[in-house]
């Protein structure tokens, strides 16, 4: 099972390479918003083989909520999208809620904190 | 965090505590007073846009491969505000530049902070900038000794001026207190929300 990781940091993408491929995941990555949906454009054809998107709030070139909302006009929108970032705001989190989100964590996070949250959608 | 005016340099200058970062487009002076903390000050020449943290790991990093070390992963949340904070004043993470201090080993080790705490420090922000492909302009990093920061935020110029005992004494009781506290937030549940 693939997940996409859409974050501007190379080093929190390969924080969560590292965790996820530990737990059987094949981890395809992204550093924005536009990068990400060009990551699906490719995939068109395999959507059953993409478990899960995790997106960054704050990228370049295309922010997080926008991302989100792109992907929901895309075969992939029932694909779950868990937010990763620093923005704890309840504000932000519906703002992440009404844009298609499926969840929200916060940084700074425990690699099993992300797993157990990911279980909650998908298996390896 | 407070801001006060500087007669000697007529700027104001914002002085940062542990934990603490500030970002700015304005001319200004960063500061800070560093022990075993790192400062990471990046600038952004073309959109005119500046900052600087203050922070350190909640314990010892034990690889280089900081994404994989529990204590690299706050760094990197420490990092990622103020380059966030950034990026919303206009600045762009592909033209930012570097300048890093501090990492003194100025800390007893009854403070619970051993010797390996701040060379963590420095390798954990020497190989995250590496990885984010930050270049590093300006560094001045390790020894014994404090150090007080002054980050110009016009023309991107830094001052560091080393601290003796009496001067760094004041810093380590703030970065015992930090040090305990980061650690105690490491223990805390996480932020998670299902919607």
């Amino acid at each position: 099972m693939k997940i996409l990781i859409v974050d501007d940091s190379s080093t929190l993408r390969a924080s969560v390479e590292f965790t996820l491929s530990q737990a059987g995941f094949h981890v395809l990555q992204a550093e924005d918003g536009q990068a990400g949906l060009a990551v699906l454009k490719q995939n068109e054809g395999k959507e059953a083989e993409i478990g899960m998107i995790i997106t960054d709030v704050n990228m370049p070139n295309m922010d997080g909520m926008t991302f989100i909302r792109e992907v929901k006009k895309t075969s992939f929108r029932f694909v779950p999208i868990l937010v990763l970032t620093t923005e704890s705001q309840d504000s932000k989190k519906m703002e992440g809620k009404a844009a298609g989100a499926s969840g929200w964590l916060v940084k700074p996070f425990k690699p099993e904190q992300l797993t157990a949250v990911i279980s909650k959608f998908i298996r390896a | 965090m407070f801001i006060k005016w500087d007669a000697r340099y007529g700027q104001e200058v914002v002085e940062i505590f542990p934990g603490e970062y500030h970002a700015t487009r304005s001319s200004r002076i960063i500061s800070t007073v560093l022990g075993s903390c790192i400062a990471v000050a990046l600038y952004d020449l073309k959109a005119g846009v500046s900052g600087m943290n203050h922070f350190m790991l909640p314990g010892e990093l034990q690889t280089d491969r900081i994404y994989v070390s529990g204590s690299g992963k706050y760094g990197m949340y420490a990092m990622e505000l103020l380059i966030n904070e950034l990026i919303k004043l206009g600045g762009t993470k592909k033209s930012f530049i570097a300048k890093v201090f501090g990492g003194g080993k100025v800390l007893r080790t009854t403070s619970g902070i051993t010797h390996s705490v701040p060379e963590g420090n420095i390798t954990f922000a020497m190989s995250y900038l590496k990885q984010e492909g930050i270049p590093i302009a300006a560094q001045d990093v390790g020894g014994t000794q404090g150090r007080r920061v002054l980050f110009f935020t016009e023309g991107y110029k830094v001052l560091v001026k080393k601290l003796s005992s009496q001067e760094t004494t004041p810093v380590e009781s703030e970065e015992s207190v930090y040090f305990s506290k980061i650690r105690k937030d490491d223990e805390k549940k996480p932020d998670i929300t299902l919607f």
